[in-house]
């Protein structure tokens, strides 16, 4: 494909494709080969041995900064996320407008929540192209750098990035009420994932029931994640403070938004936190 | 104008647009698919049919996903994914190959996960066997597709 494809665009179009670099950061620079075809760029990224993607936009909107070519003020862009928190009837606060993605059975999570907290930033990332430029080889994650693309992406956004080891309740409320959703790294174990669909839908039938309260029910915290299980990444992305609750959203699809954890659990089981803010 | 007329001036219009794009060199048959992706984004075609499956949706951003793609200048995409802002078209993501997708999940992974939840030791230390059997076998089935995908990609 890398030698028939640039050969069959440019034979298709009747337009030579030409070298474009998209972005800035040593990170998430990439070379594309771009046509343009009457008022469409096609870019064509060939990333070795990973991916091989064509993308099609308008010509007007084909901006080579990751971040697109609006310049919004700060203040304005600092509005815009307040305005994307919501309290609703039954007392979560959550915010909104943040992009979903699925990334399959793929186990890329801690790109695909990179791509929706930076899609919801409005830089035109995809988890495919973050997976590449991180160095994940025939879809695994080990010997991928994560963190270096994180602050590549930051940085792209014009963003600063946050980060630290151990989660407090206090902290993801403060975040949540600026409109700033928090990238997690967690502990996972499957079950325990299982028992929060499965508990998010009883929610949704009925929103009396409750997640047992570890300080009632001694046995709780044993079922809880431990690295020793695995490691996972998600997005906190809203809180319900009277039921002691963080809700969480993964890059699984629209049916994986804001999830409910006690906070108890969510603060033992997290082990990396990243905030991004203007 | 009478109806039927009107009916068959759009319909004119309509294939004098597709035509207008095709004669501009994507005349070729294993072409009509980027042709009309093309379109999409100019605004003459229409995407949203039965065959794109919305996958995520959240305050006018839609994504969608085209169930079953079409050859995309001969080559069949992985997956193909449509951006929309406010009903308008923003983007689309031809994914011709993706090693991710090409490779698939380690089943071992998925085991993996569970051996810690295995109280008794003996079992275990079974199961951790079983596993390492299972990553071995994966390695070696591995080799072959590593071989077949270096040479999809490097064609």
């Amino acid at each position: 494909m890398k030698s028939d494809l640039p050969a069959l665009l440019e034979k298709s179009l009747g337009v030579k494709g030409r070298n474009v670099t998209l972005g800035k950061s040593d990170w998430l620079k990439t070379r594309v080969l771009e046509y343009s075809y009457q008022e469409v760029t096609l870019r064509l990224l060939m990333e070795e041995n990973q991916l091989i993607n064509l993308t099609l936009l308008p010509q007007e909107k084909a901006s080579k900064k990751w971040s697109g070519d609006v310049t919004i003020k700060p203040e304005e862009r600092k509005q815009k996320m307040l305005d994307n928190v919501k309290t609703l009837s039954n007392g979560d606060v959550i915010i909104e407008n943040i992009p979903m993605f699925d990334q399959g059975d793929r186990g890329y999570c801690a790109m695909g929540s990179l791509a929706m907290v930076m899609q919801y930033y409005g830089l035109n990332l995809n988890i495919d192209a973050l997976a590449a430029k991180a160095g994940y080889r025939e879809g695994d994650v080990q010997n991928a750098a994560l963190e270096p693309v994180y602050y590549a992406a930051a940085k792209e956004g014009k963003l600063r990035i946050k980060s630290w080891p151990k989660l407090d309740y206090r902290d993801v409320q403060k975040t949540i009420l600026k409109g700033q959703p928090i990238l997690i790294w967690r502990a996972f174990r499957r079950e325990r994932d299982d028992y929060h669909t499965d508990f998010a839908m009883r929610y949704d039938r009925d929103h009396s029931v409750e997640l047992p309260d570890p300080k009632q029910d001694r046995q709780e915290s044993s079922r809880w994640a431990t690295l020793a299980f695995g490691a996972h990444s998600s997005l906190i992305t809203g809180f319900n403070k009277a039921r002691n609750e963080v809700l969480f959203t993964e890059s699984w699809g629209e049916s994986f938004r804001n999830r409910r954890m006690r906070q108890e659990e969510m603060e033992a089981t997290v082990y990396g936190i990243f905030i991004f803010e203007y | 104008m009478k109806p039927l007329y009107l009916i068959l001036f759009l319909l004119s219009q309509s294939s004098l647009s597709l035509f207008a794009l095709g004669e501009n060199h994507l005349s070729e048959n294993n072409q009509a698919s980027l042709s009309f992706l093309i379109g999409a984004i100019r605004g003459t075609h229409l995407l949203v049919t039965n065959a794109w499956k919305e996958t995520s949706s959240s305050a006018g951003k839609t994504m969608r996903q085209w169930e079953q793609p079409e050859l995309v200048l001969g080559v069949q995409p992985q997956q193909v994914l449509s951006y929309w802002q406010s009903n308008q078209l923003e983007r689309i993501e031809i994914i011709f190959l993706e090693a991710g997708n090409y490779f698939g999940v380690r089943e071992s992974d998925e085991l993996l996960d569970e051996v810690a939840g295995i109280e008794d030791r003996g079992a275990r230390k079974l199961q951790q066997k079983k596993i390492r059997g299972l990553i071995e076998k994966e390695n070696e089935a591995r080799e072959g597709k590593r071989a077949e995908f270096s040479n999809l990609f490097k064609k």
